[in-house]
């Protein structure tokens, strides 16, 4: 089984990625931190697709994958646009919460690139992730002494992998073919209608 | 000492390529992404190359062009329009491989019908062309995911290379190369290359396309007076690998040709009647100075 994964920051939506991605690998080569893989999407057919496996390697967002692509499945957006997904803390198991443990650990904090924005620190000593500004990039998973932290990617997040990074201002392929079939239709039917009229 | 011909200069740019693509994901483990990419979208310092028909893909999936990947398809193009489809003889390293696999196949001695693809050159594209329009309609009606790119074995190959050095993985196009190239060696004369290959069919159309209009694009010229061979005694057209007939002039020249120049390194030593030309070397008959039966 695929070890869970997110897509790099600014990906397009799961569908439009598959679309436009054609397995160059750019991406990878640009990465300074060596986060993205690129893995085959199906064993045989499938051609391949980048991957952060935030177990293994999570993403530092260098952004500087996004650039690098050649086809756009990647845009190029800032920081705070990086839209991978979204991290959940586990209140029951983070160490910060338990009051009678008499420990700060902070190491999601401290590690988060989008330090006291993201990961903040509530009443001045819990850290809290802020859902709205938590890109998901996966490094508070990874630190985690006790893994009380796990990151949801935006593919699974209900109305978010459509809103991945830069992607949500664009008109989908999907709604411009639906335009040309509709527009197809149309000519037929205009040109059908003529052709019974005259006849 | 004997000048190197033009063999040794397009098998050198063949195994330059293909050990090209070893080094680049070599370099990219060192950091060093001056260079990136495989096959199907390079980058050179930041010249983009890609390959038309995976930007042919993309645009029917999303119904856009992207910059960087039209940018680079149109470069890759552009040089087929002027020199050809010297991708397939110069670069591909599939085509490196397909050649080196004839040329130590069991079956080299028994060449059958040299030259009979020249006569049907036009149905040769046909499984070529049929093949692109179902994968380009595929990838619009039903799955938008660039599925042609399987079918590219110089895809393969530098993907299968970059897979395998960057993250220890051996692809399944690995083994898909070997398959084919034994089943070349088996089947017959480069089957996949001439009958298969969808990445070769857009720059065989911009090299038609360039022979059209552009009067300086390089082609293969034939001068039937210069030819000193005796009809039982065709050299060029047992150097062709593709099997076509060069011995036509330049607008029956074959779409297949791919500029390799074979033809014309085994002709240099006969009459001279074959060669490599930019713009039309050899008077045309009827042209008013047509040099026949000088």
């Amino acid at each position: 089984m695929a070890p869970p994964f997110l897509r790099p920051p600014g990906a397009l939506s799961e569908k439009d990625l598959q679309a436009r991605c054609v397995s160059c690998g750019r991406c990878v080569a640009a990465c300074v931190y060596s986060c993205i893989e690129m893995r085959p999407d199906h064993p045989f057919f499938g051609g391949e697709t980048p991957r952060v496996i935030q177990g293994r390697k999570p993403c530092f967002l260098c952004m500087r994958c996004g650039p690098a692509c050649p086809t756009e499945a990647l845009r190029p957006v800032f920081m705070q646009e990086a839209g991978m997904g979204l991290a959940y803390l586990d209140r029951k198991r983070c160490v910060d919460y338990q009051t009678s443990s008499g420990v700060m650990c902070w190491t999601c904090y401290e590690r988060c690139p989008l330090k006291s924005s993201a990961i903040y620190l509530r009443n001045g000593y819990i850290p809290t992730v802020d859902k709205d500004k938590c890109v998901g990039c996966g490094v508070c998973e990874y630190v985690c002494p006790i893994q009380a932290i796990t990151v949801t990617p935006a593919r699974m997040l209900p109305g978010k992998d459509k809103t991945q990074g830069a992607a949500a201002k664009d008109k989908g392929p999907d709604a411009q073919k639906a335009g040309i079939k509709e527009l197809a239709v149309k000519l037929a039917r205009l040109i059908l209608g003529k052709g019974a009229g005259g006849a | 000492m004997k000048r190197p011909g033009l063999r040794f200069w397009r098998r050198l740019c063949q195994s330059g390529a293909a050990l090209t693509f070893v080094g680049v994901p070599l370099l990219n483990l060192c950091e060093i992404d001056l260079i990136s990419g495989n096959l199907l979208s390079f980058n050179l310092a930041g010249l983009p190359f890609s390959d038309p028909l995976a930007a042919l893909q993309v645009s029917a999936a999303t119904l856009s062009l992207p910059f960087t990947l039209s940018l680079g398809a149109g470069l890759a193009l552009l040089l087929a329009l002027f020199m050809g489809p010297v991708f397939c003889s110069f670069i591909c390293p599939y085509g490196l491989f397909s050649e080196l696999a004839q040329k130590f196949s069991p079956l080299r001695g028994k060449k059958s019908n040299p030259g009979t693809a020249q006569k049907k050159s036009l149905p040769s594209l046909a499984g070529k062309i049929f093949l692109v329009c179902a994968g380009l309609s595929a990838v619009f009606f039903f799955a938008p995911a660039p599925l042609l790119n399987q079918l590219s074995m110089p895809g393969w190959y530098s993907r299968a290379l970059q897979q395998a050095i960057l993250h220890r993985e051996l692809l399944p196009g690995a083994a898909l190369i070997l398959l084919i190239l034994a089943l070349e060696v088996k089947v017959g004369k480069r089957f996949w290359c001439r009958y298969v290959c969808p990445q070769s069919l857009p720059l065989i159309l911009a090299a038609r396309l360039g022979k059209g209009i552009l009067p300086q694009s390089l082609h293969l010229d034939f001068q039937r007076s210069s030819c000193t061979c005796p009809a039982s005694d065709r050299p060029c057209l047992a150097a062709c690998s593709l099997r076509l007939n060069p011995r036509t002039d330049q607008s029956g020249q074959s779409l297949s040709c791919t500029n390799c120049g074979d033809c014309v390194e085994v002709c240099r030593d006969r009459g001279g009647a074959l060669r490599l030309e930019r713009g039309n070397h050899f008077p045309r008959p009827g042209s008013g100075n047509s040099v026949s039966g000088q």
